[in-house]
């Protein structure tokens, strides 16, 4: 039997040459790292500490061990906000990230006007958030909303997009690819950008289509890209909240069936003035995300490509 | 032939008809821009203004100090991203090339900046701008912003795909680390750079809540801020709101523009034999 | 070659202007002692609010301040609702709250438990801001634990609004300040037109600008005296919200789902709803749409009048740098003077009795006396402060059922009184 010896990375002992090297890369890491631990690491710890506390209004916290997280498993709102950002994520995220994926391709190969339709793609990205929500609410009105006026058309009944809870969530999930198809398809075309040409004329020559050029060479050269934009976009989907915050009040029919997590939990930390139990659920929403992410990061191996 | 002009055409009315998609907010802002308020309120809504007149535009600039959101703004940005895209190229270098102990884990808790909603950070770092005497400045509305979760990522990503024997080579012919980085990886990631200064700048311009806290004064405000002023408690002033959005819009769309150029087609790669 | 060497020195120059300006200025924000402005020392006070239409009045009642206190400079801060009790929060835990800050009855509990906000009993006690001069309900919304935290500023009422044109239209008498509940309903049916898309009234499932108010013309209430047991299920109230469901189920008001599409306001201003309950505070919105025709009368009459009727008021910091002279000033804002400017500005009607008449006097289309009558019998906002504020989820999931006719009026307290109920505990 042949026992494999693990074998140490040669970088990784302790040499006086490696030390040296250790320190040029402790010394590029060090203002990011400082940044996120003074700004931010603090603001996660204390959002983890008050989770075990009740803390209400400006009343300091008192411990109360596990209380929130007990009432988080039994609390029927929390469930429903799970599945609902699920269900937003589930639309979202692949209908999204293929769509800008087209679109990055597209807007790479000659055409004419590509600057033109850049910008116009970019255009939802800065729009007002108050004329988008202006807008998106006429487009979605049952009598008179474009989107049911053109389904007329076509002699079908337009559903009620922003009263009715069994399609609420859609409605807020077409306008969610909506504004991120621009960001996500320039930084797909931004890493579309390091794919080398020759590779594309090389395969032009042996005969590949363009799908065979998409699978075979698209795709793997600009996997470390899009790993990044679907990890990305499967987090933002975890945490949508603006979106529903502007379009529907809580005392609408359909408000239940949008609720988003992040949406619980500013409503208990800044409505309610209740941070406890807004830290347990934050919480709550961290380790999932944590966990999804883990998981992308250990498969990152299976199909990305990076030139290691 | 044939085949090529139809599958042109596919490809431009696919395009042309998500561009339709993309753009009518904004038809939307420009459109109302030019109502009246009782134009803006109808229901049905009225599609075109009766008369386009640039009242609200000067409404708007005479009621806010938009020479000063813009200053600030741009500050804000600027400095906003001259962090951001050094620190995270910096960083991102660091995690995909360089070897040292601690590397993943340190990777992982900067990471974890961005799976929390943004919200629980308003506070903390409310109270450290307060302790540092930094309010109502444009020390603060950069702060938060200095570095980037995101912007280290994503170049971690870009070095991670650049090939193996630029740097070998480099090595080889006796560069520091800091030579290697700087002169020759660097350059070859510039659409990722550019990447990380829009987004950067995107998320400076859009931020609403942050400025809000740290600011107390109307002078010191940003754009996005600034424009929140127009709104009332119960009453919002549309054609007004949507002509002051037109104006704050400017700079982004400048920035766009001027940046898009940078999205220059191929990397000359040529200079390494497979 | 040379262009990054500019590039990376740029960087560095950029990279130290920004790290020595940070070390170096300090004197942008003062922290919070106690300083005693004496004898020609200028001192700033800071008000914060968050209605920027209001932005004109408070800086004409801070102008009239200043003319009486030369040394003492005020600066109002507008910051929009929805910020504006995060923005609170973080100056209150930071320790610099603005010297003057607007209060909202849901509001003023925590802030005042929490040490943060000032005791003005004295101020009320004194002559210039009397508590006799401002409706009992609204002083007492901010008193907490025996203690006075606010001085009125401004009360907001209800009325009901109507569409001068849909009741010609078809040939319905306009209401007057004289009906009942049998004449709104009467009205709603003839004024409802299916085929025209018109309705007669706006049922809103909402409580402050709806169905609270029927709740008190009946009799009935939402929350018991001492607030501590929710009423919902209590007889009156369960005759009067079966009223206010009453307008849904024969359809002469939208439902929550097409309120989802469409709100009240827009209804109303759309001229596809006649009649509407709503605020003071929309008049500046409604006067701007020209083709609306409207005019007020005083809500209907049940077993008895009630309307709603929910003032702001003027706190102070605990912390503020100049005690004195912040007291000072929000005593001002309580004085008959700062009211009657409050009055003339136009936006919102003042708290102080008697000071109404320059508000109504400059709406010459219409008497918006109705607004200033309410004062007499109004009744304040039953209280869902941030401690019980998880009753108003309650009433978001169930209330919502109700109006939509999915689930009965009698059952439906029922189980929003018992969930109300358990959240109070």
């Amino acid at each position: 039997m042949i026992r494999k010896k693990k074998v140490k990375n040669p970088r990784l002992t302790l040499t006086k040459r490696n030390i040296n090297a250790w320190g040029y890369a402790y010394l590029f890491i060090a203002p990011t790292l400082i940044g996120v631990l003074v700004l931010n690491l603090w603001g996660i710890i204390q959002s983890i500490y008050y989770s075990f506390h009740e803390v209400k209004g400006f009343n300091d916290p008192e411990f109360i061990g596990l209380e929130n997280y007990v009432r988080l498993f039994s609390d029927g709102e929390v469930f429903r906000a799970l599945k609902n950002i699920l269900v937003y994520a589930a639309i979202t995220v692949p209908i999204g990230v293929t769509l800008s994926l087209l679109l990055a391709v597209l807007l790479n190969a000659k055409i004419k006007g590509k600057g033109l339709f850049r910008c116009i793609y970019f255009l939802p990205v800065v729009s007002a958030p108050a004329a988008v929500v202006l807008v998106w609410k006429w487009l979605y009105n049952k009598d008179f909303g474009l989107i049911n006026q053109v389904l007329e058309t076509f002699h079908i009944s337009g559903p009620d997009w922003l009263g009715s809870g069994s399609i609420a969530m859609v409605s807020v999930a077409i306008v969610g690819i909506w504004s991120m198809l621009g960001y996500n398809m320039i930084l797909l075309l931004a890493g579309l950008q390091e794919v080398p040409k020759e590779l594309y004329e090389a395969a032009e020559i042996d005969g590949g289509g363009a799908v065979q050029k998409f699978l075979k060479i698209t795709v793997p050269l600009i996997s470390p890209t899009l790993f990044f934009v679907i990890v990305t976009t499967i987090i933002n989907a975890l945490q949508v909240f603006d979106t529903i915050f502007m379009m529907f009040k809580t005392s609408s029919p359909a408000f239940s069936a949008v609720e988003s997590i992040v949406y619980l939990f500013y409503r208990y930390t800044f409505t309610n003035y209740n941070k406890g139990y807004g830290s347990a659920i934050v919480v709550l929403l961290f380790v999932i995300i944590m966990a999804i992410t883990g998981v992308q990061l250990k498969l990152q191996k299976k199909w990305v490509h990076y030139n290691d | 032939m044939k085949h090529k002009k139809r599958k042109n055409i596919f490809v431009y009315t696919v395009l042309i008809i998500m561009a339709f998609i993309m753009v009518l907010p904004f038809i939307w802002t420009i459109l109302t821009a030019f109502k009246t308020q009782s134009e803006a309120l109808q229901v049905p809504p009225q599609i075109l203004p009766s008369s386009w007149s640039l009242r609200n535009f000067k409404a708007v600039m005479e009621v806010l100090p938009f020479g000063k959101f813009f200053v600030n703004t741009f500050l804000m940005i600027l400095f906003r991203v001259l962090g951001s895209v050094f620190f995270s190229a910096l960083a991102g270098y660091a995690f995909a090339r360089l070897v040292f102990p601690g590397k993943n884990v340190l990777f992982a808790i900067i990471l974890l900046q961005m799976m929390v909603p943004g919200q629980i950070f308003i506070l903390p770092q409310y109270m450290i701008v307060s302790k540092l005497a930094w309010l109502n400045s444009i020390k603060a509305l950069v702060l938060p912003g200095i570095v980037s979760t995101f912007g280290t990522f994503l170049m971690r990503q870009f070095f991670m795909g650049l090939p193996r024997d630029l740097e070998e080579a480099a090595v080889l012919d006796g560069c520091s680390i800091w030579k290697t980085f700087w002169k020759i990886m660097l350059p070859l990631t510039k659409p990722g750079l550019v990447s990380v200064g829009i987004f950067t700048a995107l998320f400076a311009w859009k931020d609403l809540l942050w400025p809000l806290i740290v600011n107390m004064s109307i002078d010191k405000m940003t754009l996005s801020t600034g424009l929140v002023n127009l709104m009332g408690q119960y009453s919002v002033d549309y054609p007004q709101l949507m002509a002051g959005s037109l104006i704050a819009i400017l700079p982004m769309l400048i920035l766009f523009l001027f940046f898009q150029k940078q999205f220059v087609e191929g990397i000359a790669t040529s200079g390494t034999k497979g | 070659m040379k262009k990054y060497k500019r590039i990376f020195a740029l960087l560095l120059t950029v990279i130290l202007v920004f790290v020595l300006g940070a070390c170096g200025n300090s004197k942008n924000n003062d922290g919070s002692g106690d300083k005693q402005a004496s004898g020609g020392e200028k001192v700033e006070l800071k008000m914060i609010f968050w209605d920027s239409n209001q932005e004109a009045g408070l800086n004409d009642m801070a102008e009239g301040f200043m003319k009486q206190n030369e040394n003492i400079s005020v600066n109002v801060e507008i910051v929009p609702w929805d910020e504006y009790w995060t923005k609170i929060q973080a100056a209150a835990q930071g320790g610099d709250l603005p010297d003057i800050v607007v209060m909202h009855p849901d509001q003023v509990e925590t802030y005042a438990s929490g040490g943060v906000l000032m005791d003005l009993t004295d101020v009320l006690d004194g002559e210039i801001a009397n508590r006799e001069n401002f409706p009992e309900y609204v002083v007492a919304d901010f008193r907490v634990d025996e203690k006075d935290y606010g001085i009125p500023k401004d009360i907001g009422t209800l009325a009901l609004y109507y569409n001068k044109d849909v009741f010609d239209e078809a040939g319905v008498e306009y209401p007057s300040n004289a009906w009942t509940w049998e004449d709104l309903s009467a009205a709603a049916e003839k004024l409802t037109n299916e085929e025209a898309g018109i309705y007669g009234l706006n049922a809103d499932n909402n409580g402050q600008n709806f169905y609270w108010n029927i709740i008190w013309q009946n009799g009935g209430d939402v929350l018991s005296e001492d607030g501590k047991t929710c009423t919902f299920d209590s007889p009156e109230t369960i005759e009067a919200m079966k009223y206010a469901v009453s307008f849904v189920e024969k359809g002469y008001s939208p439902t929550p789902a097409q309120f989802a599409n469409l709100t009240a306001d827009e209804y109303f201003e759309s001229g596809k709803s006649a009649m509407t309950f709503a605020g003071s505070w929309m008049l500046t919105e409604y006067q701007s749409v020209d083709e609306l025709n409207f005019d007020v009368v005083e809500l209907p009459k049940g077993k008895e009048r009630a309307s709603i009727c929910s003032g702001m008021a003027f706190s102070v910091s605990a912390n503020t740098a100049y005690p004195e002279e912040a007291k000072k000033f929000a005593e001002y804002l309580g004085s008959e003077e700062a009211q009657l400017i409050q009055a003339e500005s136009g936006a919102a009607i003042p708290a102080y009795s008697g000071t109404q008449q320059p508000w109504i006097d400059q709406f010459a289309d219409f008497d918006a006396a109705p607004f200033v009558k309410v004062e007499e019998y109004g009744h304040t906002s039953p209280g869902f402060t941030a401690s019980t504020s998880e009753a108003t989820a309650v009433l978001d999931e169930y209330m919502t059922q109700v109006f939509s006719l999915e689930l009965p009026v009698e059952e439906g307290m029922k189980i929003i009184t018992d969930k109300i109920n358990e959240t109070l505990k």
